[in-house]
């Protein structure tokens, strides 16, 4: 039996004030706070309740400079956290990468904890003080190097983030994390114990309008073992603190066109993605990010007056593959 | 890859590694390619290069 539906919640972009990455997080920060009530369509952001999409974020500053923010989300029983972070130098202690991500100057970092207790400091060994810690991958390269306007935001759902960056005037890229695959089943061997399987992924460090193929960068839900600043995917193995990698399994085409994934009626195809682990075999779905016709990046699809979601759309100017966070 | 293969890009990447701390339940104890790396085993779960000085260079948590 399939998990609850994720709906998927925008938040207005914002736009970096500079080519640093204090200043990058701050924009982000802007996006995020928890003073935002309200999502990009005027819908409601709620933080706690049935249905609630809103993660409470928190900011972490050294100084009075901008280093990481973290979030909590609605719900859920295994306390799970994201920190998205980033700084100038290399701090002390070094924080803990993912295999085969290293530390990188002004990128931003992304990491997934489970069963997090108080929060210590991002570059800790455990920033979390107790639970498990992914480590970080990265989204993109150095924001000192991008093309400007650098715009951020997060799309949020009940068990999810999606943390996109637009850069420039042509591209956009995804990381994300939580509880994005549903396994489809309870026997736990194969979930958590909520049922669910938990993770991080990010495209990597370029945009690629053909992301649904194969490749080392700008490709989405597979993972690239040698490069560290690549498309990578994780998971956490059910029960115990290893993260295995995950690749997408090949029952949908790349490079669709627009007629192929689009009906007689005028409607677009919703076609789910499957996903399988290095060291556990068969994963499950990737919840409520579907594989749909091709876009541009930015664009919410709207039937009639019925929102049914953004499109994640690696180019602003040229229509490539494209996946429907669903609303 | 390996856990031995993946230790090793790292210690590629930072050629002043002088030492590894690696978590014993990822079962490394040597580093073929790098002979010269002493190993050590930890109960940490992240492992952790050091310069000769002791100096953390890079820590980095397996996959797989």
């Amino acid at each position: 039996m399939s998990l609850v539906k994720l709906t998927h919640r925008k938040l207005v972009a914002q736009t970096a004030a500079g080519a640093t990455i204090p200043q990058a997080l701050d924009a982000l920060w802007a996006c995020v706070d928890p003073n935002v009530t309200t999502y990009e369509d005027g819908s409601t952001r709620s933080f706690s309740g049935a249905g609630a999409t809103g993660w409470t974020w928190t900011r972490v500053q050294v100084l009075g400079v901008t280093e990481a923010l973290y979030c909590t989300p609605p719900g859920g029983s295994l306390a799970q956290r994201v920190i998205i972070a980033g700084r100038a130098t290399a701090p002390t202690p070094s924080p803990v990468m993912i295999a085969p991500e290293v530390f990188t100057a002004s990128g931003f970092l992304i990491g997934h904890a489970l069963e997090a207790g108080t929060f210590t400091t991002w570059n800790a060994a455990s920033p979390f003080t107790s639970g498990r810690w992914s480590g970080y991958t990265r989204l993109g390269n150095a924001v000192t190097g991008l093309a400007t306007p650098l715009r951020l935001t997060i799309i949020e759902s009940q068990e999810t983030i999606v943390f996109q960056m637009l850069v420039g005037s042509a591209t956009a890229m995804w990381a994300g994390g939580g509880a994005y695959v549903d396994p489809e089943t309870t026997s736990a061997a194969a979930c958590e114990t909520d049922g669910r399987r938990y993770g991080l992924w990010t495209v990597g460090n370029t945009a690629n309008t053909g992301m649904m193929s194969t490749g080392l960068t700008g490709y989405i839900f597979i993972h690239t073992a040698t490069q560290g600043p690549y498309t990578h995917t994780y998971l956490w193995r059910p029960g115990i603190a290893t993260l295995e990698t995950v690749a997408r399994n090949w029952v949908v085409n790349a490079g669709a066109t627009p007629s192929q994934y689009t009906n007689a009626a005028g409607e677009y195809a919703d076609v789910p993605l499957w996903v399988t682990g290095s060291s556990t075999g068969w994963a499950g779905r990737v919840r409520e990010l579907n594989l749909t016709r091709s876009m541009l990046s930015d664009q919410k699809i709207v039937d009639g007056a019925t929102m049914r979601g953004y499109a994640l759309a690696p180019s602003t100017s040229t229509a490539g593959d494209t996946l429907l966070a669903k609303y | 890859m390996t856990y031995t293969e993946q230790i090793e890009q790292y210690v590629a990447a930072y050629p002043e590694t002088a030492q590894a701390r690696l978590p014993e339940t990822c079962g490394v104890t040597t580093l073929p390619a790098f002979p010269n790396v002493i190993v050590h085993v930890w109960t940490e779960e992240f492992c952790e290069l050091e310069d000769a000085n002791g100096a953390d260079i890079a820590r980095f948590r397996l996959v797989g």
